[in-house]
């Protein structure tokens, strides 16, 4: 009886680590791919601490814009042969694309503030914003993807992990448009 | 006392096991939500002869079921009567190493209560038809969704075209004992709300999959005197999933009729033809008559594969109309709404929103309201334009995988950091012609001021593009001067107002 319990309790234990540290492995991954955005995009934006949790169109919620539907829309930049067209739309597996609409729904953060503290979003006043939703990332992640909204418009960017560990720009689309 | 110790060390242990337990249930919660989540069997993909023609498969098939004939001559006589097949709008379903094509069958004595149905199919490469009968149909709506409802049955299969038709002289209940398969049939659904279907809840089934509704019954063909069990497919009931055992698929081709339309089914299991530009009925009138302009302006020339540079010089809009019109899969819809205010307060004139539905893609080119009803009409004009243009870019850029225009864009989006910002760029750099030369064509060239149509041409974001700031001063004061008299009618407008 002892041993079982013991066992059981091994067992559970070695489940809490796992699921433990996919968390933590997501955080940080969070965490150094919004850092690496607010570094590459400074130059023209300042990113909003507010993170989007809405969609743009009325009747959908974010989540399922994280659908092969939408990522059919999305374009590899710098496409010079065949080889290296990415379809989006079938590049990530369907429990993958149920993993990231998961992620989307499940998210709990409001503010980036609340992962890496304020003093990342200090306000440029020639600088115009850009909000991005909370990331979401592939089985492996070595791919992230993210919903932006800028004043005037809305896009879905696919980003890749590079070998020194920040996030590339790699593809997207553009989903609204104004003016 | 060491036993007390023991006993709380126990407890403890307990304790931590039970919120193990609770906290993997976090876990576990996430995975019920995706095992809501039920699988498409497959996507039904909408064929036309000219496209099946280049299939491998299809030729395959169709010559094996003696289809040939049938493919090259428009109508058959035999003696059941008349019997067409429909070329221009059946289905191809294909999973696994099974694969079927569906026809629509007309006769000249058909009506309205039966559709026919030709299905051709292989599986572990044996191929075999049958026809397929729906009677009864109906389709029925069930909280926001609208479905099918069918009494069905089938000829036997047979190994072609000839036999079928025939040997079994379309008989669906001849021979001497029940023969029934399961059969996959799957409905494209008209949905507005998506979600995991029940009973008083609006949303769809297969969420978060396709827009295709998949019902799995047996179907027979009756054989002998008396009745039979007759099969009803029933999408709205529908609770089939990934890795139900099927015999075969197909989908329903039911013929175009008034009352198809006035539910929304064109296009979805239906031979009803498909406007690849629709106005929303928010669109008043005024602006219908803008658009209608647009859409019959064929002074454009169509210079094929001619540098875009040279195309781009010219008259563009009825272009891209032509383009949307003979898209598959690109659609464009213009709206009236109201689009609010940006994020400086500034009123919004006009957005354009890419939608996804069924596989379909829509451009929503959406007018703001307020601008609509004091804007004149050579303002709404020249924004349908600058709009359309950005549905055309982006149409391009999906399109043209190694074009000069994605190139283009690529460097400045790299450079900018914001695709509208670099949509805007690309309009300055290669469609400022285009833009104007559009407007003018659609205004008759009616103003002695030819230069008035290059002013207007300026607008939105490309006014902020630093290609805006290097024209002379006197240009951009006219260009903002323009926008400025057109967009609210002021006494220097040289449009007219026509909505209220």
């Amino acid at each position: 009886m002892k041993k079982v319990i013991v066992f059981s309790i091994l067992a559970l234990s070695f489940q809490s680590c796992l699921l433990a540290q996919t968390k933590i492995k997501k955080k940080k991954a969070t965490e150094n791919f919004i850092k690496t955005c607010i570094t590459n995009m400074a130059n023209n934006y300042n990113i909003s601490n507010s993170i989007v949790l809405k969609s743009h169109l009325k009747n959908s919620k974010l989540e399922e814009l994280f659908t092969p539907d939408y990522f059919y829309l999305i374009n590899k930049y710098n496409v010079k042969s065949e080889k290296d067209i990415v379809r989006f739309n079938t590049l990530f597996s369907k429990e993958e694309f149920l993993s990231m609409q998961n992620q989307i729904k499940n998210n709990s953060l409001k503010k980036w503030s609340q992962l890496i503290g304020k003093r990342y979003f200090k306000k440029d006043i020639k600088r115009k914003y850009v909000s991005f939703s909370i990331p979401v990332f592939n089985k492996d992640y070595t791919m992230a993807i993210a919903y932006l909204t800028f004043n005037h418009s809305v896009e879905l960017r696919v980003f890749k992990k590079t070998d020194d560990g920040s996030w590339k720009h790699i593809a997207g689309t553009l989903l609204s448009s104004s003016n | 006392m060491k036993r007390k110790i023991k006993n709380y060390v126990k407890i403890g242990f307990l304790f931590l096991g039970m919120s193990l337990i609770l906290l993997s249930c976090e876990q576990e919660q996430t995975l019920e939500l995706r095992n809501e989540q039920r699988k498409s069997l497959f996507i039904p993909k909408a064929m036309n002869l000219t496209k099946a023609k280049n299939v491998v498969s299809f030729n395959k098939l169709s010559s094996k079921f003696k289809l040939t004939p049938f493919l090259n001559s428009q109508k058959q006589t035999r003696s059941t009567g008349d019997f067409n097949l429909d070329l221009e709008n059946f289905y191809e379903i294909q999973y696994d190493d099974y694969i079927s094509y569906t026809f629509l069958i007309t006769r000249e004595t058909s009506t309205d209560e039966v559709v026919e149905n030709l299905v051709v199919e292989q599986k572990n490469n044996s191929i075999r038809g049958y026809i397929i009968k729906y009677e009864e149909i109906d389709y029925y709506p069930e909280a926001n969704n609208i479905f099918l409802r069918a009494k069905v049955s089938r000829t036997s299969y047979q190994g072609d075209i000839n036999e079928l038709i025939n040997d079994n002289s379309i008989q669906f209940r001849t021979s001497s004992e029940w023969d029934c398969e399961l059969v996959t049939t799957t409905t494209l659904r008209v949905c507005s709300v998506h979600g995991s279907f029940q009973s008083g809840n609006p949303a769809c089934g297969n969420y978060g999959e396709s827009d295709w509704d998949y019902n799995t019954e047996e179907i027979c063909t009756y054989t002998g005197s008396g009745t039979g069990p007759d099969t009803i497919i029933d999408q709205g009931d529908s609770t089939t999933g990934g890795g139900e055992t099927t015999d075969g698929a197909t989908t329903p081709i039911i013929p175009c009729r008034e009352s198809l339309d006035d539910l929304g089914l064109v296009g979805s299991n239906s031979n009803c033809e498909e406007e690849k530009i629709t106005i929303d009925p928010s669109v008043p009138d005024c602006v219908k008559n803008i658009i209608a302009k647009m859409r019959e302006d064929t002074t454009y020339i169509d210079l094929g594969d001619m540098p875009d540079i040279v195309k781009e010089e010219l008259n563009l809009t009825g272009q891209i109309m032509d383009v949307f019109n003979n898209s598959e899969r690109y659609n464009l819809n213009f709206k009236v709404e109201d689009l609010g205010l940006d994020d400086q307060g500034n009123e919004l004139n006009a957005r354009t929103t890419i939608r996804v539905e069924s596989g379909k893609i829509f451009f929503d080119i959406s007018l703001n309201t307020n601008y609509v009803n004091s804007a004149t009409d050579l303002s709404i004009a020249r924004s349908l334009i600058h709009e359309a243009l950005h549905a055309y870019i982006s149409y391009l850029y999906q399109d043209q995988l190694f074009s000069d225009l994605k190139d283009s864009l690529d460097h400045l989006i790299n450079q900018t950091g914001s695709t509208l910002v670099a949509q805007h760029m690309l309009m300055t750099q290669q469609f400022m012609g285009a833009i104007a030369n559009s407007l003018e064509s659609w205004d008759d060239s009616s103003l002695s001021n030819k230069d008035y149509y290059d002013y207007l041409s300026w607008s939105g974001g490309m006014i902020a593009t630093p290609a805006f700031s290097d024209m002379p001063s006197d240009f951009q004061q006219n260009s903002l001067n323009a926008n400025i008299a057109e967009q609210s009618n002021t006494s220097n407008a040289l449009g007219t107002r026509n909505c209220d």
